[in-house]
């Protein structure tokens, strides 16, 4: 009897204990994050241009959005970026990593050339590309015509119908050395008795990859998914950069949008509405990575 | 141990929020200190000044950084002044460079936290809004408490009126002119253009030789909606067109396609760089020109000062070329490119604030467009202030005093094109009207769909009534 009361006691204090150190974090969480947040969704549902009167005017800016040929040009954008990235930057950065871990010599030197341009700013990176792929002037197309490839030379920023490519693969390429990190240190952490049993059975590298390492770093993968397209959604300097989103909208995405109408046509009632929907696309695709890679997982478990 | 743990954590806890608190607490201590991309001129007595009410601080946010020598030296200008008056008022200065100003001033009026004075432009297109808030004081206010200042100091058509009433003090009067390089002209023994027709015909001959004929692009609408619009301005009735918009509400007429079309024409025949989304905005359309890669360019007075020696000695000013055809104006001999966009605005919530802030205010505009601080002004940015005052060239900008003497030699030319820029009377509809044109130069659009989706823009955006 005296045993459950101190049990209970214990518990209170407990309960007690770590609410009070919950508190500041939780307090910062809904000032920074849940506060601005129900801000942004009450701004989406006005008519402000960011000085004088906030007229409320309900879901006229998404359904103006929604009616704009434009916004339709920019979802596609967004999804292509969504697309490229996740289908080509993930498993372009998995190989690297692979080929790293399995590297015996060099393995720092190269680890560190892949990783620098994730470091460097976007800014810079956009700029460099900027000069590199001017098509009037730059090295890029200077070297296809001196080895007769004219018909390569294009204008990459300024055609409309592939500026949204060249964007893409220029933040592609930058941050592929970010999630090759990741995805290393997550191969780095399986087991050596379990790579040297899948060794001492005969596999070759590519069996090992497949079955071995990948569904070890499951959760890794996972994680690099989730920052990858929640990147995509946000990331905008590349864009910003080298083309301010043109010619016209060919190259904006969603949060260069949100920006430009925040900021340059002075609608912040319409940025608030794109920037809601970011939110709300990031949530989603989030929870379905979360489910793809537990259905996989739950297939994989079933299969052995 | 786990006593000692939870006495740990407690004390810990204990230190972080006092911490936290002195945290929020040292803000306000903090505003007059020098953030990065500012500075903040003050003395010793201005923290417990402040707190007294005797010494205010006014905030300034403008265009002036320190970029070159000269735009140092004008700093310092400033710097000296504030270390003058700290005993009275702090001078918390923020120079943001280029469009990035309209950012940063956006958002500090949205934070409600506006600067006290800002320069900014001078337009319905670019601060129409904050015009409509009733942000800014108007300028009869100011010239009425100024002893130094009077609206007759500065050029009359320079003031913007927003519904009959002028709230920016006139800050700059540019100018333009067209360069040509004439080694370029003279290897390929090509006279200069007289008209627009001309420069078609020198592309012909340029463009098979890898060289641009003229450095221009479009990047955020910029620079193209300038010569745009000076070509546009040489058709009869299209400063008539251009002045009633905010009354009809139209811009889509057929003068403008036509202008618009005249630019594509100039882009079919390979005038511009191929790429004009990266050779576009002003940095790096003028690298183009310094470089030597292109052999005209369309000059305004904020960008003589980044013409490099060698693109100076290379360069001869051209007569302005000309619109051919019926619809052309018949006095375009007397056109040149003269304008002044952008003003220095007082926030009226500071002006009404305290009789110090005001004192504050007016004395230092009253600095910054004394005479001394004018001329200094016009040898740091080559740009002429639009204050009525005999400008010295003894330490101006090269092609500046070019400038001033070609039109000094031609003293017949008096007028200007119009600028969309100046008569677009909605922020929106400019912001399209720019990142559109990105879209027109590039081929994506034709001067048709360019002209109606601005007009779409003008009517979903303006309220003429």
């Amino acid at each position: 009897m005296k045993n459950d009361h101190d049990k209970r006691k214990r518990k209170h204090s407990d309960i007690l204990f770590f609410t009070f150190f919950s508190v500041p974090s939780v307090l910062l969480y809904i000032v920074f994050l849940i506060v601005p947040l129900g801000l942004v969704a009450w701004l989406s549902l006005t008519q402000w241009t960011g000085a004088g009167d906030i007229r409320f005017i309900g879901l006229e800016n998404y359904r103006f959005l929604f009616s704009y040929s434009d916004f339709w040009i920019i979802i596609r954008n967004t999804a292509i970026m969504v697309l490229m990235n996740v289908a080509i930057q993930i498993p372009l950065a998995t190989i690297l990593a692979f080929v790293l871990f399995r590297l015996t010599k060099g393995f720092r030197f190269f680890r560190a050339t892949y990783f620098l341009p994730s470091i460097i700013s976007a800014t810079v990176i956009g700029l460099m590309f900027s000069v590199l792929l001017n098509s009037d002037i730059g090295p890029v197309n200077s070297l296809l015509r001196s080895v007769g490839l004219n018909s390569l030379a294009l204008s990459w920023l300024s055609n409309p119908r592939i500026s949204i490519y060249t964007v893409t693969v220029v933040s592609l390429w930058q941050y592929i050395g970010y999630h090759m990190v990741l995805i290393l240190a997550g191969m780095q952490s399986i087991s050596e008795e379990i790579m040297e049993s899948a060794m001492i059975d005969g596999a070759n590298n590519f069996q090992l990859a497949v079955h071995i390492v990948l569904p070890q770093i499951r959760p890794v993968l996972e994680v690099s998914f989730i920052f990858c397209v929640t990147g995509c959604l946000k990331g905008f300097e590349h864009a910003f950069i080298m083309t301010w989103g043109g010619p016209g909208v060919a190259s904006t995405n969603l949060a260069l949008y949100m920006y430009k109408l925040a900021f340059s046509s002075s609608e912040l009632g319409k940025g608030a509405a794109i920037a809601v929907m970011i939110v709300i696309s990031a949530l989603a695709l989030t929870r379905l990575t979360n489910l793809i890679f537990r259905v996989k997982g739950e297939e994989d478990a079933l299969s052995l | 141990m786990k006593k000692i743990t939870r006495a740990f954590s407690a004390l810990l806890v204990c230190c972080l929020v006092p911490m936290f608190m002195g945290c929020q607490s040292s803000t306000n201590a903090a505003t007059v200190e020098q953030p990065e991309s500012s500075s903040a001129y003050t003395s010793e007595s201005s923290g417990s000044g402040e707190t007294s009410g005797e010494i205010v601080t006014i905030r300034v946010l403008d265009q002036n950084t320190d970029t070159t020598e000269e735009m140092a030296a004008f700093l310092d200008k400033i710097d000296e002044y504030a270390a003058g008056v700290a005993n009275r008022y702090v001078i918390e200065h923020e120079g943001i460079a280029g469009d990035d100003i309209k950012t940063v001033m956006k958002t500090y009026v949205a934070a409600n936290n506006a600067p006290d004075l800002v320069e900014y432009w001078n337009s319905a297109s670019d601060s129409g809004s904050m015009m409509e808030a009733g942000l800014f004081l108007p300028t009869d206010e100011f010239f009425a408490a100024s002893e130094n200042l009077s609206k007759e100091d500065f050029i009359e058509s320079h003031f913007y009126y927003y519904d009959g009433v002028s709230y920016g003090i006139p800050m700059d009067h540019s100018s333009g002119v067209w360069l040509v390089n004439k080694d370029i002209f003279a290897q390929y023994d090509l006279e200069y253009p007289k008209t627009y027709d001309d420069i078609i015909g020198i592309a012909k001959v340029l463009q098979p030789n890898g060289i641009i004929t003229l450095a221009m692009g479009s990047k955020g609408g910029n620079p193209l909606h300038f010569p745009l619009d000076d070509l546009y301005g040489r058709y009869e009735g299209a400063e008539e067109e251009m002045n009633s918009i905010s009354t009809t509400g139209v811009i889509r007429t057929d003068l403008f396609v036509e202008a618009l079309q005249y630019v594509e024409k100039m882009r079919d025949a390979g005038c511009f760089p191929s790429d004009t989304i990266t050779n576009g905005d002003w940095g790096p359309t003028l690298a183009l020109y310094n470089e030597g890669r292109a052999a005209m360019y369309y000059l305004l007075t904020p960008m003589a000062s980044s013409l490099t020696e060698e693109a100076v000695a290379w360069s001869e000013i051209i007569d302005h070329p000309q619109v051919t055809g019926d619809k052309a104006r018949t006095d375009q001999g007397d056109m040149g490119i003269f304008m002044g966009n952008k003003a220095m605005f007082i926030n009226k919530a500071s002006w009404e604030e305290s009789e110090e802030k005001r004192a504050a205010i007016i004395d230092y505009l009253d600095f910054y467009f004394s005479d001394e601080m004018c001329q200094a002004y016009y040898e740091a940015k080559g740009t002429q202030p639009a204050k009525n005052l005999e400008y010295s060239d003894e330490n101006a900008v090269e092609m500046s005093k070019r400038m001033n003497a070609y039109y000094a030699a031609h003293p017949n030319i008096t007028k200007s094109a119009q600028l969309h820029m100046l008569t677009i009377p909605n922020d929106t509809v400019w912001a399209d009207y720019q990142s559109f044109l990105d879209e027109f130069l590039s081929g994506a659009v034709t001067a048709e769909e360019y002209a109606a989706k601005v007009q779409d823009s003008l009517d979903r955006n303006y309220n003429k009534e």
